[in-house]
């Protein structure tokens, strides 16, 4: 059944919304994997990685890497239910605009 | 370029730039099952395992059996949190396609299972060699299969 849908402000931004857009699909992921993904840096990463943490729509976790003997560990990324409901009420609107079915995109009515 | 790191309201997208965010979602998608193919070794080591297990009839004696399969589960489950500590993706939920096949995997070493136990009660213990050697081809190319199946459901967005 499709989400109803909802323009998320949050969630909007390019960065964000492909974050949301790759977590959908995972269980988890790790920062690393993650930034790769994307083709992003660090800094602009964790900045909007934070955006969506307050917003409740990811959840990180840290546990130890496999591949490093020192203390650093592995930042596990996860979408919290609200941010996957948030996530596909984005994704609906934006289908609806995409196929100009919506009445608050930027096109002229 | 990305510089908005707040939840300010944004402008909404016309129909053309809603098409691009949707296009650009999917090329991540798809790089991302790209990314989740797994390694050679994967495969051939869970066939390996699971072809120990249909074999573990030849273990005439329940106490050395139970400490075989036991062993064997554990080295499943290590191998698979390997993977996901070492691809860095623990992966969600498997669609109709990808749990068909995994169905029909654990049926097949189920069924072979039984079959083992079949042929050293009536035969002798060198026959499980047979029913393991066809558990290891059918994981091997049922698990390759299952991948490939998993991936192409993630690059869909399904």
């Amino acid at each position: 059944m499709a989400a109803e849908a909802a323009f998320d402000d949050t969630i909007h931004a390019p960065l964000r919304l492909r974050i949301c857009g790759v977590l959908r699909h995972l269980e988890e992921i790790d920062f690393a994997v993650l930034r790769d993904t994307l083709g992003t840096t660090d800094a602009t990463l964790s900045k909007h990685l934070r955006v969506l943490l307050d917003a409740d729509y990811i959840s990180m976790t840290k546990s130890p890497s496999p591949n490093r003997a020192d203390a650093r560990r592995l930042t596990w990324i996860r979408q919290t239910r609200t941010g996957r409901q948030a996530f596909d009420a984005h994704m609906e609107e934006l289908r609806r605009i995409a196929a100009g079915l919506s009445t608050t995109s930027a096109d002229p009515p | 370029m990305e510089n908005n790191a707040s939840a300010e309201p944004t402008a909404r997208p016309s129909s053309i730039q809603a098409q691009r965010l949707l296009h650009d979602l999917e090329s991540d998608r798809a790089a991302l099952a790209e990314r989740l193919a797994a390694p050679g070794w994967l495969y051939p080591l869970v066939a390996l395992i699971v072809a120990g297990y249909v074999a573990t009839p030849a273990v005439r004696s329940s106490e050395p059996r139970n400490a075989v399969v036991g062993g064997l589960i554990v080295g499943t489950i290590v191998v698979l949190i390997a993977y996901q500590r070492l691809s860095g993706v623990r992966v969600g939920r498997i669609r109709v396609r990808a749990g068909a096949v995994l169905t029909a995997l654990l049926v097949v070493t189920l069924v072979l299972l039984s079959t083992s136990y079949g042929l050293v009660a009536s035969l002798s213990a060198w026959w499980v060699l047979a029913p393991a050697s066809a558990c290891f081809v059918v994981v091997l190319f049922g698990g390759r299969w299952f991948d490939r199946l998993y991936r192409e459901d993630l690059g869909h967005g399904r």
